[in-house]
This record gives structure tokens, C-alpha cells and sequence, in this order.
């Protein structure tokens, strides 16, 4: 066809033939060709699709006016296909091609320049600030959030066994902006749990110990038990966060695990686990199992010394700094798979999951019933079980990863810098987003309460 | 050993089965998913309209269904998006199920809940666990294998220790486990972070979040909280 392009992406151009979905390989203003299995019957009207790039949309243009005569197939299906051309003379037909044509050029144009920047810049306008879509602001004067405070790496496991846990969060900038940092020791004796009062409302209950994200900055065994003690002591919630479980850990993990449940019996305490694995949640749940077995009770009416949490790289969903950029429906993010029932049921009754652990990574959320814990102000956008941050470390190459085995803790030392404007940052395996928005109005934490969460978990940077 | 080859067009299925692929794996993403979702909740991990990357249209479906026929390589396709949302379920099984109808029998997925969901509505395609659900290891495949799947993708990341020891507790639990298939990454997609937890847009308006330019800095003093000094004291006390 005259200046007819082949093969532009089906997403881009799609095609019906009475409700039946074609396959358009060649479009031009004077018309297009299709392909078909079999014949062509006599079709009564086209229904052609062109996705504008700029609205983010579909624009369908009805044909009931052509031509259509069958092709040659010239290819080596041939004896699979046949090849139609319809002539179509239709002026909203012919821009629509023109528009489609136009857009399709400048986006390959734009690609071939291989400047990932410029591209974004052309095709939505970032980095320009963009008005970030956010939780109205109810007035609730009485919620009550569960705070926690999370340490996740060897520096912060020592200072936690080496200080008071006041003097602790005392060092962390996040907990200082989130929580007000009034602390008010004449209240401190009120609580009759003896938990750190803080100021806005936001008591420090309870501890996370442990990363998520990196299995080489989990404690060693004596480190965790000691802290576990202290946490004990100090009347804190204690919560230990496992990341993925490497095959070789598999028994490791099982024995540790062992041992926590008998350190709880010994306390009569419970502890939350928070499971990034599959096979941590099996390992927990054959545990709480085995002990309903023992005590003869049913596994959902016995205590449970191990209760497992949903974690962050089991609990998707998309999460990027420059998500105001784009296009499309956005509200469909504010949804993932533990909005639906059916899945939190098989986690409750197969791992005895109750408990999601959410991020706060920059728009809404809908929380599902449940008990909901919202990380912040760090949301993981990207993880690496083979340490990117050791690669570019010990070899200059960030692509140069293996699995390392015996780890030097370059993160304890280094990270990677991103440009301001992103709010990103490489810290361990991982990159994080930051949602400054918290940082600069934690006010809007009431929101949070409104839809769902029932604790905040504050982590360091 | 055989070659899993990927597909972005039926015009490259004749070609690459010469060429000497055992099979295929694409992606088909019908118009209706594409105008209700976009790209904000794809139906794959190829979350974009402008790459021929898709096969798209049913009707592509039924010609690759007759290259089949005569060429004898499978294709298996894909619905390997890390999550769904609740409605879209109900939805994929119906694409599924009219998949099915042409021959299409199994299905690289991702999400533990679309797997549920299947199963749980009696639909019996074979299901090739995809390495985007998260670790692989050999109990993680135990507590999947409970949805009974056909085959297992190890991820980039997995060694060759891992997927040795993977394979063979699948055999040593015997019966049909013993004839669970495997399958490893040979494609580089030149991606620094593993698929499971990459959480970042791949769209067609934006570069890929872990190409951003980068440097790496040393953490301020301030910030590392003392820890130069527990350095120091640890390293005297070892």
C-alpha cells in the first residue's frame, strides 16, 4: 500500500471484524490489509483501534464503507493464512491513521536516540513537578496507630544492644520527623505496658529486627537472642524479619526458627516473623502445626508463639518514584492481590497469615480487612539477591553481581546517589524510594489510620 | 535438553523452529484487556503497546494454532504479571479457557493467586511456574506443587547448585513430582535486579528505573552512627 507501515505492535493498533479480534499487518490512509485463518465471509463492518499516546486511550473508528479483495500471501505462511486488503474512504479514518503513523514515528525516533531522559521529557513531561494525588484529610482526633521502630542492619543491631532503646530512636532522624520526637518521661509511668511515650499520639510498641531485602544483613544467631532478650525486657513487641530463603538456608533457617519457637514457650511470649518466602511461610506454619499436635488443641484456637506476616517482596505491587508521570488509569494501582478474598483466606488458612506488611510509596492505597503495617518513609522499588552495591564495589561493574557468601558490608559504608529530583536511593541489595511527603507533613499518617492501617513501622535510611 | 525460544510475532514461529527451538513462549494480550487496563496493569511482564512483543488478536492465535499442528513445537503463554487486582481473575480465566479451545495448554505464571484461582475453578492447563514469583528453592516448589504444576522456572539468580538440589528433591518426592520439568534463563535481559522484586514501571513513556544514572558515595560520618568506632572495636577484639 502506499506509504502503508507493516507491522505496527497490536497495542498500538488493534482490529475487529464483526467482533472477531484481527491482526491488521499493514496500515495506510487508502486502507489496511489483515491476516486470517480461514476465509473471509462477507463481513459487514471493521472496527479499527488506534491507541493515542498522548490521552493514554483507544480511539475506534466504525468501517462499514470499503472494499475488501484477498491478497497473495507472499510470506512462508502461506499455508496457514489468508491476506485480505480493505480500501477505506474515510476522512476521520485517514487522521486517525495520520495521528497514529505520526506518533508511532516519533516514539521509534525518540528510542533510536537511546536517551532514556529525553524520552521521558517528550512524553510526559517529566521531571517537571507533578501534583501528587494524596489521602483527603479527615479529621480524626482519637486513632490509635501501633509504632514501631525497625532495625535492619549490624550497625543498628549494635547500637541497640549497647543503648537504651529512648537513646536509640533518639539517632533516627525518620522517627524524629514522623513521631514529633516529644518525648515526655512524666508520662512514661502511665502506661501500664511501660512503653515509650512519645508525642502525636504515636507510642513506640514494638521492635522489627532484621532486613527484608538482604539475607547477608539478618543477625547472627547469639546477636539476635541477646536483642530478643533486651526487646523482652523493655516490654517491646517483637517482630523478626526474614528476606528470601537461598536453597542452602533452607535447614538453617528451620533449626533457627526451632529455637525461637522454644524461646518463646520458655517466655510464654508470642513473636511476629515476617515471611518473604514461601518456604519460611511452610516452615512456620508446620511449626504452629506440630505444636497444636503436642498441646492437642486446634490449630486455630491455640496461641500461637510464631505469627506470620505477609512481607514486602511477597505483598507486590508496583512502586517508582515517577509514577505521577504515568499514563493511564492510575486508581487501578491503589489495588493488588490481597485486595481479593479468596487469596487472604488460603493465606489464613494455610499459613495462618493475618497480617500485611504495606509501604507507603506515594499514592493511595486501598488496605483490605485485616491487620495492615505500613513501612515508612522507604519503599522498595528494585531487589537483587546477588548484591548489586558489593558488584560495583569490589569489581566497578554493577552487572558484575555473584552470590556473596561472605559479605564485607560495603553498605554500611557506601550507597548509591540518584538524581535529587527522583527521591531514590541504593542502599544493601535494594533500591528504595523516599516519600518525603510523609517526612515533611506526618500529619497526613492520620489518613492512614482512616483507611486501614493499624501500626506504623519507621525505618532508617 | 531442549530450547525455549521467545515470540513476538506467528511470523518468527516457522523460522526459529528451523533454526532449531523445541518451543516457544509468548505473550497474548486481546484488545479488551488492552483497553480497559492499558498498560498500568498489564497482563505480562512485557508492559508495553509500541514493541512487537505481543502476539495480540485471536485470530493470530488460530493461525499459530495450525503452525503447531504441523510443526510440532508448543508454545506456551504467558500471564506473569506479579499481581492481578480481584477483578481481573475471573477475567484471565476466561481468556484462558478460549485459549485452551485452540490447543494452548499451559501457561508461565507468576502470582500465587492466579494460580489458586485457577485451580480452584477447575481449570487444568499446565501451569509452568514462572522464576517472577519470588526465590526458588526446593521447599517454596513443595508448598507451590500443592496447586500441581507442570514445570518450574528457575530465576537468573538461581546457582547451578540451587537447581540441582531443586530437581532433586522434586525427583525424590516421587509419583507425578518426579516428572515435574525445569527450566533455566539463558535470555539476558540485561536487568541488575531479579524479576521476582523488581517493582519499578517498564513502560514505553519512561526508561527502565534501574538505568537512571547513578554514582556511588560513602555514607556522611554523621550518618553511619558511630560505626567507625565499632568497626575499629570489633576488628581489635577478633
Amino acid at each position: 500500500m502506499k506509504n502503508g507501515i507493516s507491522m505496527i505492535p497490536f497495542g498500538l493498533l488493534s482490529g475487529f471484524m464483526d467482533g472477531k479480534e484481527i491482526r491488521i499487518i499493514e496500515l495506510a490512509e487508502e486502507g489496511f490489509r489483515f491476516r486470517l485463518s480461514e476465509k473471509a465471509a462477507s463481513p459487514e463492518s471493521f472496527l479499527v483501534c488506534f491507541y493515542d499516546m498522548e490521552q493514554a486511550d483507544y480511539h475506534e473508528i466504525e468501517i462499514r464503507n470499503y472494499t475488501i479483495e484477498e491478497d497473495n500471501v507472499s510470506s512462508e505462511l502461506v499455508e496457514f493464512c489468508m491476506e485480505y486488503t480493505v480500501l477505506v474512504n474515510s476522512e476521520s479514518y485517514r487522521q486517525e491513521v495520520r495521528k497514529l503513523q505520526g506518533q508511532y514515528s516519533r516514539y521509534i525516533r525518540l528510542k533510536l536516540e537511546d536517551d532514556d531522559e529525553e524520552l521521558a521529557r517528550a512524553l510526559t513531561g517529566y521531571p517537571e513537578k507533578k501534583p501528587v494525588n494524596y489521602y483527603s484529610l479527615e479529621e480524626r482526633q482519637n486513632y490509635s496507630l501501633e509504632t514501631a521502630i525497625e532495625i535492619d542492619r549490624p550497625e543498628l543491631y549494635r547500637e541497640y544492644l549497647q543503648n537504651d532503646i529512648k537513646q536509640l530512636i533518639e539517632q533516627c532522624y525518620e522517627w524524629k520527623r514522623i513521631t514529633g520526637n516529644q518525648l515526655d518521661s512524666n508520662k512514661q509511668n502511665d502506661s501500664p505496658d511501660n512503653k515509650s511515650n512519645i508525642g502525636h499520639g504515636l507510642n513506640l510498641n514494638r521492635i522489627y529486627i532484621g532486613n527484608q531485602f538482604c539475607h547477608l544483613l539478618f543477625p547472627d544467631e547469639k546477636e539476635l537472642f541477646m536483642m530478643l532478650e533486651k526487646a523482652y525486657k523493655e516490654s517491646l513487641g517483637i517482630t523478626i524479619a526474614f528476606s528470601y530463603i537461598r536453597e542452602f538456608m533452607l535447614k538453617p533457617i528451620e533449626e533457627l526458627i526451632n529455637r525461637l519457637a522454644q524461646w518463646c514457650k520458655e517466655k510464654d511470649a508470642c513473636i511476629e516473623i515476617v515471611i518473604n518466602d514461601w518456604a519460611m511461610a511452610d516452615i512456620i506454619a508446620k511449626q504452629n502445626a506440630e505444636l497444636a499436635i503436642k498441646k492437642s488443641e486446634a490449630i486455630n484456637e491455640m496461641r500461637q508463639y510464631l505469627i506470620p506476616c505477609l512481607g514486602i517482596l511477597l505483598n507486590k505491587r508496583k512502586k517508582d518514584p515517577r509514577f505521577p508521570y504515568k499514563k493511564g488509569d492510575k486508581s487501578l494501582y491503589s489495588q493488588n492481590n490481597l485486595n481479593a478474598d479468596f487469596y487472604r483466606k488460603y493465606l489464613q488458612s494455610e499459613f495462618g497469615i493475618q497480617r500485611y506488611e504495606w509501604e507507603s510509596c506515594g499514592y493511595e492505597q486501598e488496605f483490605p480487612q485485616g491487620k495492615n503495617s505500613l513501612h515508612l518513609p522507604y519503599y522498595q522499588t528494585n531487589t537483587s539477591q546477588y548484591c548489586p552495591l558489593y558488584a560495583i564495589c569490589t569489581t566497578g561493574n554493577r552487572g558484575i553481581q555473584y552470590l556473596v557468601k561472605e559479605c564485607s558490608h560495603y553498605c554500611s559504608i557506601y550507597r548509591l546517589s540518584y538524581p535529587k529530583h527522583l527521591n531514590i536511593t541504593g542502599r544493601f541489595n535494594s533500591l528504595f524510594g523516599i516519600n518525603k511527603e510523609l517526612l515533611n507533613h506526618p500529619e497526613k499518617i492520620k489518613a492512614y489510620a482512616n483507611a486501614g492501617i493499624d501500626r506504623l513501622v519507621i525505618g532508617w535510611e | 535438553m531442549k530450547i525455549t525460544a521467545g515470540l513476538g510475532s506467528i511470523d518468527e514461529y516457522i523460522r526459529f523452529a528451523e533454526a532449531g527451538a523445541d518451543e516457544f513462549f509468548c505473550g497474548y494480550v486481546p484488545y479488551s484487556w488492552a483497553k480497559k487496563y492499558g498498560t498500568v496493569m498489564p497482563l505480562n511482564r512485557r508492559e508495553v503497546f509500541c514493541y512487537n512483543v505481543q502476539l495480540g488478536s485471536y485470530s493470530e492465535l488460530e493461525i499459530l494454532s495450525a503452525m503447531i499442528k504441523k510443526y510440532r513445537k508448543p508454545v506456551h503463554l504467558t500471564f506473569n504479571s506479579l499481581y492481578y487486582i480481584p477483578q481481573q481473575y475471573p477475567e484471565i480465566a476466561e481468556i484462558i479457557q478460549n485459549c485452551m479451545k485452540l490447543g494452548f495448554c499451559s501457561y508461565i505464571i507468576a502470582d500465587p493467586a492466579l494460580i489458586l484461582y485457577l485451580r480452584n475453578h477447575g481449570t487444568d492447563c499446565d501451569i509452568h511456574l514462572s522464576g517472577e514469583t519470588g526465590e526458588i528453592n526446593s521447599r517454596m516448589v513443595d508448598v507451590l506443587q500443592r496447586q500441581k504444576l507442570k514445570r518450574v522456572i528457575f530465576h537468573r539468580k538461581n546457582t547451578f547448585e540451587d537447581m540441582q538440589s531443586v530437581i532433586h528433591t522434586e525427583q525424590l518426592a516421587g509419583g507425578e513430582r518426579a516428572q515435574t520439568e525445569f527450566e533455566a534463563f539463558i535470555l539476558n535481559e540485561m536487568c541488575q535486579f531479579s524479576g521476582a522484586f523488581c517493582n519499578s514501571l517498564h513502560c514505553d513513556e519512561m526508561g527502565y528505573l534501574c538505568r537512571v544514572p547513578y554514582h556511588l558515595e560513602k555514607i556522611a560520618k554523621k550518618d553511619r552512627l558511630c560505626m567507625q568506632v565499632i568497626t575499629i572495636a570489633v576488628t581489635l577484639i577478633r
